[in-house]
Parts: C-alpha cells; sequence; structure tokens
C-alpha cells in the first residue's frame, strides 16, 4: 500500500474527526444554553411554590382544628359502629379501620397502627380466613376493576361465621378517591334465623301431619291457614286464605247449610271465649256419609279478645260406625238379656245385684227394682244364706266361674232351684262383676223327687214280688215233690192196668204242673236279670248225649225216629252253664217231638270254629213236624206267644220256652234262629261260643239201669219238716236198704249228729226252730272230725235265688232241687257216698282233691277292690300286696291268742280280720269269721273257738298261696 | 442507530483492516453523514448496511461474518464503557437473562431515544437459556456476536446456537456442557 494513499486516508480521517469534534462541540453548547434556561425556569417555580405552600398551611392549620373535631367524631363514631368498617385510598393504603374490623379478622394490631397499610398484601394475607379462599382475591380484584357499590354480599368464614359486606367506592368531582368496606356479621342473627326456620318447619311439619283437619281463622271467620289435611289440593288450599266457608261451599257446589251451621258455632265461640265441640255429618257427591268431630278454639289477645280461632277437625266415620255397630249389638244383647227365657243377671263381688233380666223378675215375684241392689242371699232360705258365701262368692273370687243349685225363695215364699253357671268377668277399666245364667229346675227336682218314690214303690213291689215268687216256688214245689215221690212209690206198688194208667197221667200231669212253675220262675229270673250262668267244665256231646237218650222213650211212643249226631270230632271239655244248655236243648227237643206226627227229630252238635282257647259250637235240632207259617216264625220267641192258638190247645204249654230258650242263648252268647217250611218241618239252630277248658270234667252218666243196691247198707239222716216228704224219703231211701233217721228241724239234726254217727245227711234248707244252713255250719264246727266232716246234701224248694253257693259256702257238699225223683237222688247220693269214702280213708288226697276244686273255684274275688279303684291297677295290687303282707301277722296272733284262752283277744282279731275278709271277697270264711267274733267276744262256745280259727286260717293260707300265684307275688 | 455503534463498527475496521479500508468504505458508500459520526448522535441504521456491505466488497468477507465479529469486538467496548452495567460475579446467564428486563431499561435511561431490539427470555435453567431476538433492523448476526463476545467476557464454556425462524425473529440458544 503506498504510503500517498495512506496519507490521503489519514488526512481525509482527521477531516471528519475534527469535524465531527466541532459537532460535539455545537451539541454541548446547545445542552449548555438549554440547561440555563431550564436552571432559571426551576428557581422560578420553587419561589412560587414556597408561597403556596405558606399560604396553604396556614389555611390548613385554621381548617384542621375545625377539622380534627370532626374526624374525632367521625373516628369515634366509626369505632363504635356495629360493622366493621375498612376505608381504603385509590392506591390501595388504609385510610381508616375500626376495633371490630380487627376483632372480625383477628388482626392482633390496633385499628391506628394500620393506617397506610397496604390492603393488597393484607388481602392475600386474610383470604385464608374466608371459606372460598380461592376466588377471595378474584372477587375483591374485580370489585375495584368495577368501582360499582356491591350490597350484602355473604361471606362465609372457616370458622363459622357469616358476615355481610358492603363496598362502596367513593368518587369526588369524577375522580376516584377510593373505597369503603363495610362488615357487618350476621353470624348470630343467621343461626337465629336458621332455628326460626327450622322451628318453623317443625311446627309446620307437625301441623301438616296431624291427622286431623287444621284451620287458623281470623276472628272475621275468614281463613289464614289450613293444613293439607284439611284441604288436599294444593292450589284449593292456597285459594282459600282469606275465604270464607260460604265462598268454599259457593266454589264447590256444596249446601250452604253447613257453611251457616259453622257461623253459628263460630259466632258461640267469639261470644262465650270457650271452645266447642260438635259433631258434622258430611254426605260427600257420591252419597257417602261421613262424620266429622269438630272443635273451635279461640287464641285470646293481650286484652282478652279473641285474635284467632283455631279449627280441628276428625274423620270419626269410622268410630261413628263402631259406635252404631255397638249400639245395635248393644242392643241385640240387651233384647236377649230382655226377652231370654234364661234367667240373667249380674251382680257384683258382694252378692249385690247390678242387674236382673225380666225372666228373673217374673219368676221371683219381684219388679227388678225390689232385686237390684240388694244382695243375692236375701233370697235364699234363711237356713241356707250362711252357704252363700263360702260356697259361692268365696269360689267364684277365686276361680272366676262357679256352678251349682241355688235353692231361692221367691216373693210369694215358694222354694225354688235354680241351676246355675256364674262367671266373673273381669274387663279393664271397670269392676269385675258376675254374670249368672239360670235355669228354673224346681219341676225337675219335683219330678225327680216323685220318681225316686216311684222308683222305691216299683222297687219295693219287685222285691215283694221276687218273695212272693221264692215262697210261690217253695209252697208249689214242696206239695208236688209229695204229689210226685207217692206216686213214684205208688208205681213200685202191684197194681192193675186201668190203675197203672191212672198213676201215668198223675204223674205226667205232675210233671207238666212242674215244667211250667220251672218256666215261670225262669223267666222271672231271666227278667229281673237274676239269672245267673254257671262256669262249670263238661263234655258236651256227652251232656246232649244223655238229654237226648231222655227222650228215647217219649219218640219212641209216637213212633218217631230220634237221632243225635255229633260233629265235633276234636276231643275237649268246654267252660259253660251244662244246666242252661240242658234245658235249652230239652226244651226244643220236647217240641220237636211234641210237634212232629211222624218222620224224625235229628239233633246235631257241629265245630263251627276253633280257636286257641275258644271253640264255637253250632247246635241244630231238626225235625218233620208242622212247621211254622212264615208270619209266626218270629212272633214264636216271644213270651207268651204260640204258633197259633190252636197249639195250646192241642200240646198245651205256657208259650214260654222257646222265649226262655232264646233268653238263654242270649246270655251264652248266641242267637236261636228257625228254619221252618210250613207242613214240612223246622230247624232250630244256634251258635255258641265255649272256653276250651283244659281239665277232663267228670262225667256223671246217669247209668241207664240203676243198682240202687249197689251203695249196700248206709245210715242217712233225713232232716226236712214236711212229714210227706219224710216220708217219701224215708220209704225211697229204706227201698234202697238204707236205715233212715228222721229229724224235724236243725236242731234236732245236729242233736242227732252228736249223738250217732251217720254216712251222709240230706238237709232241707226252710225249717222251723234251726234252717239247714246254721245246722250245716253248727255240724260243720263239731269237735269230732269225722262227724264234722259228714257229707251232707241241700234239698232246696229255693230254686229261685239259684244260688249254690249259698249252700256250700255253709259247709254243704251238694245240693238237689226238689222235687226230686228217684234216680237223681240215687247219683246225688252215691256221689257224695264215695267222695266222702275216700276222705275218710285218705286225709292227703283229701286236700289234693280240695286244692284241686280250689283252682277252679277262686278263694278270694276282688270284685269289690276293683269297683274302689275305680279301674286303677296299681290300688288293687297294692291291696292284694297289702293283704299278702299283713294278714300271715294277724294269723299268727290270732292262733297264739286262740292257743292262750284269751277269747276276747281272738274275738277282737276276728273283727279286725272281718273287713279284710269281706273286701277281699272271701266268700267262703264270712259267716266263720263272725261266728267266730261273735264267739270271742261273748266268751261263748269257746271249745269251738281254736277249731274255727284252725280252719279260717287254713282256708287264708291257700288264699295267700293262690293270690300269690295269681299275681306272680 | 446511535454514533457510540458506527464508531465502534470504524474502529474494528481500522484495527483489523487498516485506515485505508475503514476510509474506502467511508467513501465508497457514500454516506448522507459523510461518515462524520460522534457517538452521542443518532443515524440511519441504513449507513450500518451500506457500511457493512461496502466492507464485505472491500474484504471478500460476508456481511453475515463481519456483523458476528463485530458483535464480539463491540461487546468488549460496551462491557468497559458501560461497567457499572456489567458484573462479572453474575456469571453469563444471569447476565444473558437480565439483558431485557434490566440493561435496556438501564441504556434507555442514558440514550432515550436509543431503539433497541427484545430479547425475550424463552427458557431459563441451569444448562440452558434461550433467547427470543426481534427486531425489525435484522442485525441478528450482531447479536449473534455481542453473545460470543459475552461468552468469553465471563470466560464461560458454553456454545451457542442461532435459528432464524420464518417471521424473522431469532432464537438463540445458549447451552453449557
Amino acid at each position: 500500500m503506498d504510503l500517498k494513499q495512506q496519507i490521503q486516508a489519514l488526512e481525509q480521517i482527521l477531516e471528519r474527526e475534527r469535524k465531527a469534534r466541532l459537532a460535539s462541540e455545537q451539541l454541548i453548547e446547545e445542552k449548555a444554553s438549554e440547561l440555563y434556561s431550564i436552571h432559571k425556569e426551576v428557581i422560578q417555580l420553587n419561589t412560587k411554590l414556597e408561597q403556596l405552600v405558606a399560604e396553604r398551611t396556614e389555611d390548613l392549620t385554621i381548617k384542621n382544628e375545625g377539622l380534627q373535631v370532626a374526624t374525632n367524631r367521625l373516628a369515634l363514631l366509626i369505632q363504635n359502629l356495629q360493622f366493621a368498617v375498612l376505608l381504603e385510598d385509590e392506591h390501595r393504603k388504609i385510610v381508616m379501620v375500626n376495633q371490630r374490623f380487627c376483632d372480625l379478622f383477628m388482626i392482633p394490631v390496633e385499628p391506628e397502627k394500620l393506617i397506610g397499610a397496604d390492603c393488597e398484601k393484607a388481602a392475600e394475607e386474610t383470604k385464608e380466613l374466608f371459606l372460598e379462599s380461592d376466588t377471595f382475591i378474584d372477587k375483591v380484584d374485580r370489585l375495584l376493576e368495577d368501582r360499582q357499590p356491591f350490597l350484602n354480599e355473604e361471606l362465609k368464614l372457616k370458622n363459622g361465621k357469616v358476615i355481610l359486606r358492603d363496598f362502596i367506592p367513593i368518587w369526588s368531582q369524577g375522580k376516584y378517591q377510593g373505597h369503603l368496606w363495610i362488615y357487618n356479621d350476621v353470624t348470630e342473627k343467621r343461626i337465629a334465623e336458621l332455628k326460626l326456620t327450622e322451628q318453623r318447619q317443625f311446627y309446620e311439619n307437625i301441623l301438616n301431619r296431624i291427622p286431623a283437619d287444621i284451620a287458623v281463622f281470623s276472628n272475621q271467620h275468614r281463613y289464614l291457614f289450613v293444613n293439607p289435611l284439611g284441604i288436599k289440593d294444593d292450589a284449593l288450599r292456597e285459594w282459600i286464605i282469606g275465604k270464607t266457608d260460604e265462598d268454599y261451599c259457593r266454589l264447590r257446589g256444596r249446601d250452604l247449610g253447613l257453611a251457616k251451621e259453622r257461623g253459628l258455632v263460630f259466632q258461640e265461640v267469639m261470644k262465650e271465649k270457650k271452645q266447642l265441640e260438635w259433631e258434622e255429618r258430611i254426605v260427600s257427591r257420591d252419597g257417602e256419609v261421613g262424620y266429622y268431630l269438630r272443635k273451635f278454639f279461640p287464641v285470646l289477645d293481650a286484652k282478652g279478645e279473641v285474635e284467632l280461632l283455631i279449627g280441628y277437625g276428625i274423620n270419626i266415620t269410622e268410630r261413628k260406625k263402631w259406635e252404631q255397630e255397638v249400639e245395635r249389638s248393644e242392643k241385640r244383647y240387651r233384647d236377649l238379656f230382655d226377652y231370654s227365657q234364661a234367667l240373667i243377671c249380674t251382680h257384683d263381688l258382694e252378692g249385690v245385684f247390678i242387674n236382673v233380666n225380666p225372666a228373673i223378675s217374673e219368676l221371683m215375684g219381684y219388679a227388678p227394682n225390689e232385686m237390684i241392689g240388694r244382695k243375692i242371699d236375701e233370697f235364699i232360705p234363711y237356713d241356707e244364706k250362711g252357704l252363700f258365701k263360702t260356697q259361692y262368692l268365696d269360689v267364684i273370687n277365686e276361680k272366676g266361674k262357679a256352678e251349682g243349685v241355688f235353692r231361692v225363695l221367691s216373693k210369694e215364699g215358694k222354694k225354688l232351684y235354680l241351676l246355675f253357671k256364674n262367671y266373673k268377668m273381669e274387663e279393664y277399666g271397670s269392676d269385675p262383676y258376675i254374670i249368672g245364667f239360670s235355669q228354673d229346675i224346681s219341676e225337675m227336682i219335683a219330678a225327680e223327687k216323685e220318681l225316686r218314690v216311684a222308683k222305691k214303690i216299683t222297687e219295693e213291689s219287685a222285691k215283694a214280688k221276687e218273695v212272693f215268687l221264692a215262697n210261690m216256688s217253695h209252697e208249689i214245689r214242696t206239695p208236688m215233690n209229695g204229689v210226685m215221690g207217692i206216686a213214684g212209690l205208688l208205681g213200685k206198688t202191684s197194681l192193675d192196668e186201668e190203675q197203672r194208667n191212672y198213676l201215668r197221667l198223675i204223674q205226667e200231669s205232675a210233671n207238666n204242673l212242674l215244667v211250667i212253675i220251672n218256666d215261670v220262675l225262669d223267666l222271672e229270673k231271666i227278667i229281673m236279670g237274676k239269672l245267673q250262668l254257671e262256669n262249670l267244665a263238661f263234655s258236651l256231646p256227652e251232656r246232649i248225649e244223655m238229654c237226648v237218650q231222655s227222650f228215647t222213650y217219649k219218640a219212641e211212643e209216637k213212633g218217631l225216629t230220634l237221632l243225635y249226631k255229633n260233629f265235633c270230632k276234636d276231643e275237649f271239655a268246654v267252660i259253660g252253664d251244662p244246666y242252661r244248655i240242658n234245658q235249652v236243648m230239652n226244651n226244643l227237643i220236647n217240641n220237636a217231638i211234641k210237634f212232629t206226627d211222624k218222620g224224625s227229630v235229628l239233633v246235631e252238635t257241629r265245630l263251627k270254629e276253633r280257636h286257641e282257647s275258644k271253640v264255637f259250637i253250632e247246635f241244630i235240632v231238626n225235625d218233620t213236624g208242622v212247621g211254622i207259617p212264615d208270619n209266626k216264625q218270629k212272633e214264636i220267641f216271644e213270651p207268651f206267644v204260640q204258633a197259633s192258638s190252636s197249639v195250646s190247645r192241642l200240646h198245651g204249654g205256657t208259650g214260654l220256652g222257646l222265649s226262655i230258650c232264646k233268653d238263654l242263648i242270649n246270655m251264652m252268647g248266641g242267637e236261636l234262629m228257625v228254619d221252618s217250611i210250613e207242613g214240612k218241618g223246622s230247624t232250630f239252630h244256634f251258635v255258641l261260643p265255649f272256653e276250651i277248658s283244659s281239665m277232663i270234667p267228670n262225667t256223671q252218666k246217669i247209668p241207664d239201669h240203676m243198682d240202687y243196691t249197689s251203695l249196700g247198707h248206709r245210715k242217712i239222716l233225713v232232716a226236712e219238716d214236711v212229714e210227706l216228704n219224710q216220708f217219701l224219703a224215708k220209704h225211697i231211701l229204706e227201698s234202697w236198704g238204707f236205715e233212715v233217721v228222721l229229724a224235724n228241724n236243725g236242731l234236732e239234726a245236729l242233736e242227732r249228729v252228736k249223738a250217732e254217727d251217720f254216712d251222709l245227711i240230706l238237709m232241707d234248707i226252710q225249717m222251723p226252730e234251726m234252717d239247714g244252713i246254721a245246722a250245716t255250719e253248727a255240724i260243720r264246727k263239731l269237735e269230732d272230725v269225722k262227724k264234722a266232716s259228714l257229707p251232707i246234701v241241700a234239698l232246696t224248694a229255693n230254686v229261685l235265688k239259684g244260688d249254690s253257693d249259698k249252700y256250700l259256702r255253709a259247709g254243704m257238699n251238694d245240693y238237689l232241687a226238689k222235687p226230686f225223683d228217684e234216680s237223681k237222688l240215687f247219683v246225688v247220693i252215691s256221689k257224695n257216698l264215695q267222695e266222702a269214702g275216700v276222705e275218710i280213708h285218705s286225709a292227703n288226697q283229701t286236700t289234693q282233691k280240695i286244692s284241686n276244686m280250689e283252682t277252679i273255684q277262686k278263694l278270694y274275688d276282688l270284685a269289690m277292690v276293683e269297683t274302689i279303684s275305680g279301674g286303677d291297677k296299681a290300688f288293687v295290687a297294692k291291696m292284694v300286696q297289702l293283704f299278702v303282707d299283713t294278714i300271715p301277722q294277724t294269723m299268727h296272733d290270732m292262733e297264739k291268742s286262740a292257743a292262750e284262752q284269751q277269747w276276747e283277744a281272738t274275738g277282737k282279731l276276728a273283727h279286725k280280720m272281718k273287713s279284710t275278709i269281706d273286701s277281699m271277697g272271701i266268700v267262703s270264711l264270712k259267716a266263720e269269721i263272725r261266728a267266730l267274733e261273735a264267739n270271742g267276744k261273748a266268751s261263748e262256745a269257746t271249745d269251738q273257738i281254736p277249731l274255727q280259727v284252725k280252719h279260717i286260717n287254713d282256708v287264708l293260707a291257700k288264699c295267700i298261696e293262690q293270690i300269690k300265684k295269681d299275681f306272680g307275688l | 442507530m446511535k454514533g457510540v455503534v458506527f464508531t465502534g463498527l470504524l474502529e474494528m475496521v481500522e484495527k483489523r483492516f487498516g485506515y485505508v479500508v475503514a476510509n474506502n468504505i467511508i467513501i465508497k458508500s457514500n454516506l448522507p453523514s459523510e461518515g462524520i459520526y460522534t457517538s452521542v448522535g443518532t443515524y440511519d441504521y441504513k449507513e450500518m448496511q451500506s457500511l457493512v456491505k461496502q466492507l464485505s466488497v472491500e474484504t471478500g468477507l460476508s456481511g453475515s461474518d463481519l456483523l458476528e465479529a463485530f458483535g464480539e469486538y463491540y461487546f468488549e467496548t460496551l462491557a468497559s464503557k458501560a461497567a457499572h452495567l456489567f458484573s462479572v460475579s453474575d456469571g453469563l446467564f444471569v447476565f444473558l437473562s437480565k439483558v431485557e428486563s434490566y440493561i435496556h431499561p438501564e441504556v434507555l435511561k442514558l440514550y432515550p431515544d436509543a431503539q433497541l431490539p427484545t430479547f425475550v427470555l424463552e427458557e431459563y435453567s441451569e444448562k440452558r437459556v434461550q433467547l427470543l431476538y426481534q427486531s425489525k433492523r435484522r442485525m441478528e448476526h450482531f447479536a449473534f456476536g455481542l453473545i460470543k463476545g459475552a461468552i468469553s467476557y465471563f470466560g464461560e464454556k458454553a456454545e451457542v446456537g442461532m435459528q432464524v425462524k420464518e417471521n424473522g425473529d431469532t432464537l438463540f440458544i445458549i447451552s453449557k456442557q
């Protein structure tokens, strides 16, 4: 680069720098003169300002005094305001603030110290106090921006306070000067308002929910309030406020009468200032009737004038219906009470009548008011008054009910019987009382009394009839015995043909008469229920065989075939009454032969059924006789009825036979039936049940041809008071080669036994001085064992009682009913002689025999104990146990006292034992224990006592054995 | 544009390229001010464009490179002239962040008629600062140079990158490693 060029450049640069310096210097000069003029201006302005400030200061000092007073006043006012006040200038600097403000926002600084503080920061710091702290600042900013007054803005503090805020911007001569904040703490007011609202809602809820119409009226009777139940329709409920009932009725097209009625009540309440209550009957448009209970309550003001009226109404339609129902039902009960034929009353717990129904007052003859209020026992006969409390009042009070019979006196003094059933009524809310129902049973009682008398008469007459029949039986049989016996003897003498024929007629007539008597007696026994069946073991085919055999002669006489066919193949003995079966078969066979002129009579027994211990046997009697017309087949079983009236003429008979057969078969458990074709014959048949006996019975077959001399020479004592019978017996027995000694009564018989030895005694029962039973008992007590055990056979005409027990119990061995025939007498005598013969020779076997007999016939009978027990088996068992446990000691004591000859003590023990023996039904000792008691007590017949004791103890020992076995003790 | 920038540029041209080049570009640019600049005066910015353009012709370097170099150079001048505004202890990033908020307002106090660009602080973190440059005069390369000058002034290891946006704004990304 050449230098020249460089120099030129430098010169050019230098030139520019010089120019630039000049330009700078010019700039500086300009600026300096500018500064000078500005400086001058500033000095002038300063002087002016100082002047102005001095003037102003003077001015302000003057104004300040007045202003100070006003400011103080204002400050005091603001400090004492109920509001929190904050005044800010346009730059948000605090101009004024009061204590309340500091309190509200918990600023722990005196208000004066806050003046001049910046509120922008304060707002930021206090925003956390507010619930909506996030938006707090924004809201404030908006207010400041808008610069519009904003009043009553609600703010909630986090501490629960509620504040109303006013924002008031301050303008002066179109210039914004700042703003005023006013805070009003309304927390308590809000709480109070809230409470008030709650309370109001509470009461409104109650009013709205009360199940009653509620309305409030002005004292002009205009509606102020109605609850929803009063008027359901919301619009209508609103509408009615200020309106009247008339308005309402008009609106609803209802009758104005109701409104008028209410108006009257309203006026009444206004006048009386007291609540009134009335019932309204409202018919709805669809015709339904409703009932309302209405009330008006006046609400009085301080002066005591009616301010408001509260109307209250409840629907009582249901209640009304119930009331009407109750009224109706009460009327029904009242009618029942009034018109009932039953005697109904009520009385209190003391027995004082509360009410009586017309039926009672009519019966008693007292007007109701003559009874009500009086005690019941005033109507009770004097001698029974005492029972009223103890047997009625106390009972019903305790148990709540009582029943029985009251005896009361009517006004006329008539004694009445009232069957009553009374109850105590206890209802909540009322005193308990008794309701009584009774029935007049006076007539029934009277009738019952009559009936009792009638029954007694009947019973007495029946008893008399029975006694009469017994006597008749005896009185007829005794001479009949004579007639038949003598006829029998007559037959043994030599007679020509004619005489023999007469004799046969006598015998036949006598037999017929006897049958008639027996039939009558049997029927009577059956009717009276006196007939007792035996329970003996026997062979049925043998019994029937015997029975059929006895008709052989009769059948042959009529040229009829008489056959017996037994279809029971099994061999067994049955338990039953052989005598009654015999009687029935006799009757049927007799009838068959009687009503059959030619052909046959067929008797059959068939086994119908066989069970383990029971058999059913069919009995058939078939004949080829006249038969029975269909229409008579039922009647022939009726007493005194025969197939035709001609029958009795032709065949005789009482017509009782079949009736008796039917009854006997019924008693034995069967039914007599008949199949018959008139003119062809009849079949009578029946089925009887029998227990099967384990015993093989002794057959007492009457031999076809009896050898009356087979018993050899025997010495027999005949005790019989009737001479004819003495004669008869003596002749029969002597014809057998016996020696006969006669005694005219029991006493004589006893004497004879003591004096002589006999093989057997025939003892009549009814005798003067001492009867056969007493005599037997006396003989049994004889010291001489041989004499005391003589076989004694009773001869009795007293078949009515039919009680062979009685004779056997007295110690007799057997009995024979009068009139007897020779063969029967022979059988009985030979049987008893044989037994006695065994007894005499073998004492051991005798005991065996007796015990055998006793197993068949029980020595005791618990019927009485069972009756007392009323079906309680434990009781029976206890009695039995007691007997088994205690009696041996008494037996021992009695034996001891007898051995020590303490007769009286023995008698007392016998007395003690007597009731036990009776209750245990040990009938065989019944008489003997009494005899022992009597002997002991009187110390009589003391020689007999040890024997009696021994006999009694023996029987008791066996009895205990039996009981132990039977009860498994 | 304040005269101080012109005097700064001519000072750099004189130093780097010599008086002749400096004189040449003034003369060849045919400037209304004839190249007579006082630092407190104010001149049309187009004269700066003419000078840089002429310098580019003279030197064969690009205008942007020249402006960048000028910026780098000029920062030192600024730093020494207005030392009260520069505190080395602040560090680079703090300084950059204060350009718009502090330094420019202070400059305006001294030169109320100064026309300054805007440096918007787009990002400020430990590792990176982003500045958005906005100016009608489009002196972004000058700004780039200034930032470079600042980096070396504060003696920190940092890199600067620039992105010129479609609207002419330029984003400067200054990052430390």
